[in-house]
């Protein structure tokens, strides 16, 4: 709303309190209680013009504008006794009678405002239905009994007062409607309370939070009018009563039917006044506090900053609005629609689910959606203040992710590669094997009998040629079988880890020991990953060491296989440096593992691999 | 000396009937897998069978399995098994339950068709025979402390070379030492390592295996 129509209604406000109060003054009000109602409707008036101002898309601040209007209207009544300014009336006895059909307006207004605080909506069907009550019960019932009102009793002499809303003088039915009026008043002040308390039961932590200081202060009010007396509540506001006491309780009904002390009355309407001024404060304490919301959301970026762990932001989001039910749904570009952090699909809530979206878009394309409590509705600027921090973090936390699946391809097809590796080695080993060797040996023996064909007496050369030739052969098929055993051990995949440790251990130069080896068998990637891991490791000893002997121990802990190779020898190794220790510990990272040296200089060399074995 | 071959090469089996038919053995049978070797021995009763470790239907370590089963089938036949690898883990299962006519030779023996010969024949009449370059392989080990620890470094050598298959004599020549004194240093090596009076080539057989196993 424009400031100018802001000022408009700011002085029209104004003029209608200043003018209400002051004739309440001269008409014999305390000019403190007449004070008090002023400040009363004054701070409804400044809270509900700065929120419209602020937050103009709410109701809130126009039913509080709406409420000091009426409020004042209600101090208008004592304008009306127009003796105590001579013959010139300010207003008629008709101007009375609609100041007093209108004198619980306010009484309704606040209920309205009370149950449509925070997001100026009624929200349930019972708020809907006891607002309507309550302006009903003003305008229906406030009119029949304001024009029944026998307002100096039965054939009152001055005909001038008896005005056009007075057609109906009877003081038995106007006692009756008044009786109605006063019943339906508490009927209604009950339902508040009631819908107050349900709500208050089954408010999330982030609704009380924005609730609590408003329905203490309606509740307050509310209590303290039920309390007060009938005639207070059929009256709806004290103002109604002090127009009847002004005018000298000239047969105003509720008088007769309950005693009040002096005394209580006093408490309990100043009680009245304190609940009714702590509302619009409630309600400015929530605006501010709106700033003070705004400093969380430099706490929240400070947290972001701190590197949080994937899943954090929601979990900071939830701190900084205190609502542990948020949840998020994050904009999956691929589907088209929301996936929550484990990636499953979500459906955003409906409307009538109670649950609340706000989604935060960038450069048009929504990012992530934020389900949360619709208490936190009226925060929706803070949601988005807060949320377009997170969208930093979310697209951080969407790029890990993406980053984490590449990762984890990338890792699963290298452990692929190094398996699809071995598998062709073992092949290559075994095609050696019954292929190349087999027919070497089988040559062999061919030769074997070529020679045994021959004459005893047979040319030396030819003799001699054929024992190169086979001596030859024998050469070839121990090479071709060391070749096989570097490309694959047959014993692995055979027998098993054990024994080809043991094997390898038995062809170290140093003196080297199975200390102990897993019995069961893992897959052949792993088996042949932890094999060469000692291979490799026996031929640095062998090679640079100087040790006099090397422990071997493979071990399975919490599905990992640890595989150590030790030795006593002069230690100083640079595994960085040779090309064999690296490609091993290139082998172990593939399958997910880790190797580790520890060369420390003169106390031996200790190589650690753990491969995921699981 | 009757003597069944399982070998699933055709070729293979067929030179090595023939050479081993020239060298004075009857080949009494041939097949080309465990299952046949099994019955074959069952009806024939060979005095030996020279059995490749690797045959159908997986080729990994058929022979070896088959040749545990004659051990306990037919006790009295010899199994002398063909290997392409020197591996001490198969030689060491074969035997882990006495070497008594076991051997365990790489297939390329056949290119000394004399040696070969002689394995098949020691397996044949109960004997036990590791293949030289398994054994080599199991002496370069290293050893916790054991009973060969008391072994003077002589003794070592003969022994060694036992383990190897040599007689006294090869021993002899090959240390310099007079046949005598490679016979004192059996019968010492015999009593360190506790081995009672026996048929001389049992001994050597547990020595050995003490050897190996240590």
């Amino acid at each position: 709303m424009s400031y100018p129509r802001l000022i408009v209604l700011a002085l029209v406000g104004l003029l209608v309190g200043a003018v209400g109060e002051w004739a309440s003054v001269v008409n014999g009000q305390h000019a403190v209680i007449a004070g008090v109602d002023l400040a009363v409707g004054l701070t409804y008036l400044t809270a509900g013009l700065v929120a419209m101002r602020r937050r103009p898309g709410n109701r809130i601040g126009m039913l509080m504008t709406a409420f000091a209007l009426a409020w004042f209207i209600g101090a208008w009544g004592n304008v009306s006794v127009a003796r105590e300014f001579g013959e010139v009336p300010v207003y008629g006895f008709d101007q009375v009678r609609v100041v007093i059909w209108f004198d619980a307006l306010n009484q309704a207004v606040l209920v309205h405002l009370i149950l449509a605080f925070p997001s100026g909506r009624l929200s349930s069907l019972a708020s809907r239905l006891v607002v309507t009550a309550a302006y009903a019960n003003v305008l229906i019932l406030g009119l029949a009994r304001a024009a029944t009102l026998d307002f100096f009793g039965a054939g009152a002499a001055d005909a001038r007062f008896q005005g056009v809303l007075g057609l109906y003088p009877d003081f038995e039915l106007a006692n009756s409607l008044h009786r109605a009026y006063e019943a339906a008043g508490i009927g209604v002040l009950l339902a508040v309370v009631a819908i107050l308390l349900r709500r208050w039961r089954a408010a999330t932590p982030a609704a009380r939070r924005a609730l609590a200081p408003l329905w203490l202060a309606g509740m307050a009010f509310a209590v303290s009018i039920t309390l007060a007396a009938p005639s207070i509540v059929g009256g709806a506001t004290p103002s109604t009563t002090e127009v009847v006491c002004c005018t000298g309780g000239l047969g105003y009904p509720g008088d007769s039917y309950l005693e009040v002390p002096e005394r209580v009355r006093e408490v309990l309407f100043w009680l009245a006044r304190g609940g009714q001024i702590l509302v619009p404060i409630a309600f400015l304490f929530g605006l501010l506090r709106m700033r003070l919301d705004r400093m969380s959301v430099s706490d929240f970026v400070l947290e972001l900053g701190e590197g949080p762990p994937p899943g954090r932001v929601r979990d900071a989001l939830a701190i900084a609005l205190r609502d542990p039910s948020l949840a998020l749904a994050f904009w999956a570009r691929e589907t088209g629609g929301y996936v929550d952090a484990a990636g499953s699909s979500v459906e955003l809530p409906g409307p009538e689910s109670g649950r609340a979206v706000t989604v935060l878009e960038r450069q048009g394309q929504p990012v992530v959606a934020i389900l949360h409590d619709p208490a936190l509705d009226e925060h929706k600027e803070l949601i988005r203040a807060l949320g377009t921090v997170a969208a930093l973090a979310f697209e951080n936390e969407q790029l890990r992710a993406e980053l984490q699946a590449q990762l984890d391809e990338v890792r699963a097809s290298r452990s692929r590669i190094i398996e699809a590796g071995d598998a062709e080695r073992r092949k290559v080993e075994r095609d050696l094997h019954d292929g190349a060797q087999q027919r070497l040996v089988t040559l062999t023996l061919a030769l074997q009998m070529a020679r045994g064909e021959l004459a005893e007496d047979v040319d030396p050369r030819l003799a001699t040629a054929l024992q190169e030739a086979t001596d030859e052969l024998r050469l070839a098929l121990t090479e071709l079988r060391e070749l096989a055993r570097g490309i694959h051990p047959a014993i692995l995949t055979e027998d098993g880890l054990g024994p080809a440790l043991a094997s390898l251990a038995a062809r170290c130069v140093v003196p080297a020991t199975v200390q102990s080896a897993p019995q069961r068998r893992f897959s052949p990637t792993v088996e042949a990953t932890a094999y060469f891991v000692v291979s490799e490791a026996l031929t640095n000893v062998g090679k640079h060491a100087r040790a006099s002997r090397v422990d071997i121990s493979v071990g399975v802990h919490d599905g990992r296989m640890i595989v150590e190779v030790a030795d006593d020898g002069v230690g100083g190794a640079r595994p960085e440096r040779g090309t064999g220790l690296r490609g091993i510990a290139d082998r172990v990272a593939a399958l997910g593992g880790r190797l580790e040296c520890s060369s420390p200089p003169e106390q031996g060399t200790r190589v650690v691999a753990q491969i995921p074995c699981a | 000396m009757r003597v069944v071959l399982a070998e699933d090469s055709v070729l293979f089996r067929e030179g090595l009937a023939r050479l081993l038919q020239g060298a004075g053995f009857d080949v009494v049978g041939q097949v080309g897998d465990a299952e046949r070797l099994l019955a074959l021995v069952r009806t024939s009763r060979p005095d030996v069978a020279v059995v490749d470790i690797r045959m159908p239907p997986a080729h990994t370590n058929e022979g070896l399995v088959a040749a545990r089963t004659i051990r306990q089938e037919a006790p009295g036949v010899g199994v002398l098994i063909l290997s392409q690898y020197v591996e001490a883990e198969h030689a060491m299962r074969l035997i882990a339950d006495g070497a008594d006519g076991l051997g365990y030779v790489l297939k390329d023996r056949v290119s000394n068709l004399a040696q070969f010969a002689e394995f098949v024949r020691q397996v044949g009449e109960g004997g036990s025979v590791i293949d030289p370059a398994v054994v080599s392989l199991m002496l370069s080990r290293s050893r916790t402390r054991g009973p060969l620890d008391d072994l003077t470094a002589r003794e070592h050598d003969v022994l060694a070379l036992m383990a190897e298959g040599r007689s006294n004599q090869a021993i002899g020549e090959r240390l310099f030492l007079s046949p005598k004194t490679v016979e004192t240093h059996v019968g010492s090596i015999f009593s360190k390592l506790g081995l009672l009076p026996a048929p001389d080539d049992h001994r050597r057989v547990l020595a050995v295996l003490t050897y190996i196993r240590s």
